[in-house]
Formats: structure tokens, sequence, C-alpha cells
């Protein structure tokens, strides 16, 4: 008789299933970051130009995104990525791609990120993983990281173009609105497509003449830039 | 139904059979102690390493690693073992400019240091592997190195009672083969850590570096950038900091550090790559010891540091790939098209040498865990 029960009440059960709200509790999140030169893709091979005009290529491109959260901004409901330290570098395919795995779903409307590394960790080198001190980005032995590296050559001067860009006043919160529609809480997974150009570090609150300041290691120039880069370089395009 | 009956007993026949096979060897063969499991101890500050999953340590085949390390016999004419060029005193290198293979043959660039290889992720000057274990067994066969057929190796090592007996200890077989060969070399090599020289014991806050080392030190470490009047050395950009060596994620660890004009740059990792934009690439080594190892460069054309120190401060060559970090380092503004010079004064370079000599690890040096086992 228990077994009929039981048996019986498994076919209720599984009959519900299908009428059952299935949200799911967690999905993958994939965070993908076209690299664009203006509307060219970013590569390793070919020359861009700037807007005023000055050609160069791109040898090197990578950055620091740290300490991601979602969040709901009405009801204050928040998962803070724990440990969130993402170096995103370029791979000569014009996208990176970063995926945010096993995060738990609520109705978030806003996704927070920061350039950079903050304070905290900037100041140890004593890290593994993406902060691994052996990746190129630490300053040197005890001075924190670069939040972002672009290394490449003007053409055909055949100059060097060196941008090593972060300092601690130079961190930045950021924070991408994430539409109702998106339904980023009832997929198992998302990806939130970022376009990231090149050309946005060198306009926006400061013109930067890369012709000129061709080579920018830290100093009071490299705030120029950094300002830049925290106005308008990383731009949520789509989440599908 | 009936075929299915079939199908069942044939499946049960041949699980018997393979059971009773293993039953069978397993009378045959003596029980095999199981290896065991060796940690390796590594500075905090190195950073991350990879191990392979499939050659994990164990204390008997990084013994059996090192006995291969230092046995002649792994060459065509028994004459040369890996340590005739990487020599423990020498910092793993041989103090030539081209090493000495089989039959007095002169090999064609410069024996690499093996210090810290454990953090490592491509292998020789032009970057062609991926892993230590196919490392190994590239100079065994190399006609001007070992000159050594692995098949003829492998019957070789099985004739030998001491390595028929290890290779059991390390492997659980007495069979000798290649893959084993290089995995047990491998292991020996991982274990080569240098981590108590006097600037690691600075970063460990057990000593303190004199006046001039840190300078030195700073210098190293360093990019010049005139425009904030910072003075560098510019050593630090492609000599990571707290390791020394080259960033070990794919080929950036790589560089044209303007040795010669485009006319004369030897390929590199072009060679490897195909890429033109890799012509003249070699790759950045460990500076661990990096006074014990002269001469210097890929192929040693310079005999001693304050030559590397000048290469870097005043005779590097332009080309269309010099690492564009030394394209644009130097310590008076740039002007486009001139010399490229660091201008570092003497005292500077000095400073830079007198770190460079804080590198050397005696502890490493003289480890008796690393020297030859049949002597």
């Amino acid at each position: 008789m228990k077994i009929v029960f039981f048996l019986l009440s498994l076919v209720i059960l599984s009959s519900c299933g299908g009428d059952i709200d299935t949200k799911p509790d967690r999905a993958d999140i994939t965070l993908q970051f076209e690299h664009v030169v203006g509307n060219q893709p970013l590569n390793f091979t070919s020359e861009f130009r700037t807007n005023s005009n000055q050609s160069f290529t791109v040898e090197d491109f990578r950055y620091y995104l740290s300490n991601l959260s979602f969040e709901n901004t009405q009801t204050g409901v928040k998962y803070e990525i724990p440990n969130s330290y993402h170096l995103i570098r370029e791979n000569g395919t014009g996208i990176a791609s970063l995926i945010l795995e096993n995060m738990p779903l609520a109705d978030y409307d806003q996704f927070n990120f920061s350039w950079g590394i903050d304070a905290e960790k900037n100041t140890s080198l004593d890290q593994t993983g993406d902060l691994d001190p052996s990746n190129e980005m630490a300053w040197n032995w005890n001075t924190g990281y670069k939040f972002l590296l672009l290394e490449g050559r003007l053409t055909p001067s055949n100059q060097g173009l060196v941008y090593h860009i972060g300092s601690n006043h130079n961190y930045k919160n950021l924070q991408v609105a994430i539409p109702q529609d998106a339904q980023i809480d009832s997929r198992t997974q998302s990806t939130m497509v970022f376009k990231v150009d090149i050309l946005k570090a060198f306009e926006g609150v400061s013109t930067i003449d890369i012709a000129v300041n061709n080579s920018v290691m830290g100093g009071p120039f490299a705030d120029n830039i950094a300002i830049n880069i925290a106005q308008g370089f990383f731009q949520l395009q789509e989440i599908k | 139904m009936q075929s299915k009956f079939k199908l069942f007993g044939i499946i049960l026949l041949m699980l018997i059979a393979v059971a009773s096979c293993d039953f069978i060897k397993k009378e045959s063969e003596e029980p095999t102690p199981q290896p065991t499991a060796l940690s390796v101890e590594t500075p905090f500050y190195f950073g991350d390493f990879v191990i392979p999953a499939d050659n994990s340590m164990t204390e008997e085949a990084v013994e059996l690693g090192r006995m291969l390390f230092y046995d002649v016999r792994l060459s065509a004419d028994n004459s040369v073992s890996c340590a005739t060029c990487h020599q423990l005193q020498k910092g793993f290198v041989d103090g030539l400019a081209r090493s000495t293979g089989i039959n007095g043959r002169q090999t064609n660039i410069k024996s690499m240091s093996l210090v810290n290889v454990l953090w490592e992720s491509r292998m020789f000057w032009n970057g062609r592997v991926a892993s230590l274990e196919e490392q190994a067994l590239h100079p065994i066969q190399d006609p001007n190195e070992m000159g050594m057929d692995l098949k003829e190796l492998v019957g070789k090592l099985q004739s030998i009672e001491v390595y028929r007996d290890n290779f059991k200890k390390a492997f659980g077989a007495e069979t000798v083969t290649a893959d084993r060969i290089g995995k047990a070399l491998a292991q020996f090599q991982r274990t080569l850590i240098s981590g108590n020289s006097k600037y690691d014991k600075y970063l460990r806050d057990e000593v303190q570096l004199t006046a001039q080392e840190e300078e030195g030190m700073i210098l190293f470490f360093t990019h010049p950038e005139p425009a904030i009047s910072l003075r560098g050395g510019n050593c630090g950009d492609c000599h990571l900091s707290l390791t020394t060596a080259g960033a070990n994620d794919g080929f950036s660890g790589f560089h044209n550090n303007g040795l010669d004009t485009d006319e004369n740059l030897k390929p590199g990792l072009q060679t490897f790559t195909g890429n033109q934009a890799d012509r003249g690439k070699f790759k950045t080594p460990n500076l661990r010891n990096i006074m014990v190892r002269a001469p210097y460069m890929h192929d040693g054309r310079f005999a001693s540091i304050e030559a590397v120190l000048d290469h870097y401060n005043e005779n590097v060559q332009l080309s269309t790939t010099l690492d564009v970090l030394i394209l644009e380092g130097s310590n008076q503004p740039i002007v486009a098209g001139a010399p490229i010079k660091l201008h570092l004064t003497n005292s500077e370079k000095a400073a830079i040498i007198a770190f460079l000599h804080t590198l050397t690890d005696e502890e490493f040096l003289t480890n008796s865990n690393f020297s030859n086992p049949f002597k």
C-alpha cells in the first residue's frame, strides 16, 4: 500500500512539474568584452587610426576588473562575488570572455564592477591567480598593479606606444543597469556583452594625442587617460 | 532474448578472462610498494605553478630523474650527460657560448639555465615545447647534443639492472619507456628551486640589502620616466619582479632585446610560431644565480655582466620587432629616430650589478640533492 502511495505521489509530483514556474536558482553569467578601435575589432596585425588620424598597431592589451556584484537597487538584495579580481586579456581575436559560474539569481537591476584593484589588495603582491605578480601587471616589487596595459607601435614611425595606467586614486567603481526584459533571473545562462573601445581612452574628458604622448607610465598625465577610461570605456551593449 | 543472453554470456566470459589475466600478472610480479608522494616547497611570492596530473611528484621518480640527468650513458658515445651542459655550480649552464655535445660537436645555441623551471610554461630559447616532459627528450636526440636514438636508449637502460629497479620504484614497473624517461627527468628538474639568495631573504624580511644593492634593486625594477624624473634600469619590464623571470603566460616572456638589426636578427620564436612579429624574440631567462652563468644572451655573445649592462644602456640595435618597452625606455626624453640609449650613470650600472649579485643562491649551487648521484 505504501508503495502504491509512493508511486502515486511521484506521478502527481511529476505531472505538476510542468506547471510550476521553474526559475533557476543559479546561472552561469558570461561577461563578453568586444575589444574594438572605433568600428574595427581589435587584433594584433591591423593598423588602426585615432580620431586625429594617427595610425598605430596594438601588441598587447589587458586590464583589471574587480569586485563584481549583482544588485537589486530597490530591494537591496545584492550578491558580491568573493575574491573578485579578473585580468581581462586580449588574445588577438578581439573578444575576451569571463565566465561567472554558478551565480545565485535574483531580480537584479544593476551590475557593479570596478576598474582596477582596490587599495587594500593593491598594496600586496603575495597573490595568486589573476593577481599573480608574474603576469606583467605588477608595477614593481611593492607598488601594486597596473590597471590597464596597452602596448603597440605608432606607424609608420615605429615609435613605441606604451600606456601603463593605474594608481590607487584611479580605482573606479562602475555600474550598468540590467534591464527588466533581459530576464537574467529566468535563464541558466546569460551573456552580458560589453564594448570596450580603445579610442575612448584617448577622448572624453581629455583628448590625448598619442603621437605626442606615446609613452605614459604613471605620473600626472596618466590621470587624464584614467579619467577617460572611467568615463566611457566599458559600454554594455546587450544581455543575451 | 536468446541473443541478449548470449551477449551477456560473452561479456561475463571476457570479464572472467580479464580478471584472471590480472590475477596471473599479480602472481608473477613482486608486490610493488607505492612511490612516496613528494610535495615541493616553494617561496610563496614565486606564484602559481602547474605540475601535470599524469606526472605527480614522487621521491622515487625524482631520484630516478637525477640519475638519468647525470648518466653519460644517455648519449650515443657515452661521453655526455644532461649535466655536461647543465652544471649545478654554474647555475645549470656550462660557462660556454656554444655547448659541447657528443664527439666534440658544438651545439648552435647556448645552454639554458634550469633554475626555477617549475614556473616555466614554454621551453627552449625559441619556445618550441610546452612541457618539461617533452623538452627532456629533445637534447637526448639532438645529433649535436647527445645524439641518441630513443628506441636504442630504452633498450640500453632496460638492460641495466639499477634502472630496471629504479623504474619499478618510480613507476611501478621495470619497463623503461621514453615517456617515463621524460617524466623522471622533468620531475628532477622541477625540484631545482632557487629561493635562498640574499634577495629572497630580503623579500622574506630576513636580511637587509646594502644601500647600493637596494638602489640597484629599485633601478632594476623601474621603467624610467623622464617626464616625472623617475630613473630606472628598465630590467624588470621583462625580468618580472620577485621571480626575475620572464612572464610565463603563453609567449609573453619572449622578447627582442635589441641584439641585432633586422638584417642580422635570428628568427627565435618565429621559428615556432611562423609569425613575422615574433622575429628575433627569445625567451627571457630567470636571473637567479645570473652572476655564475656567464657568458650571456642566447648566443653567449657577452662574456661579462658589464657587457650586458653596456648593451642595454647604449648598444641596443633598432629593429622592427624590438620590444616597445626597450624602444620607449630611457632616462632622458626620447627623440624619435635617435639611437636608443638608457642613459644610466656608471654608479647606477654598478648598483644594478650589486643587486644582481644578491641573486646568487649559494645554498642552491651547493645543494647535495641536486648533485651527481654517481659520485
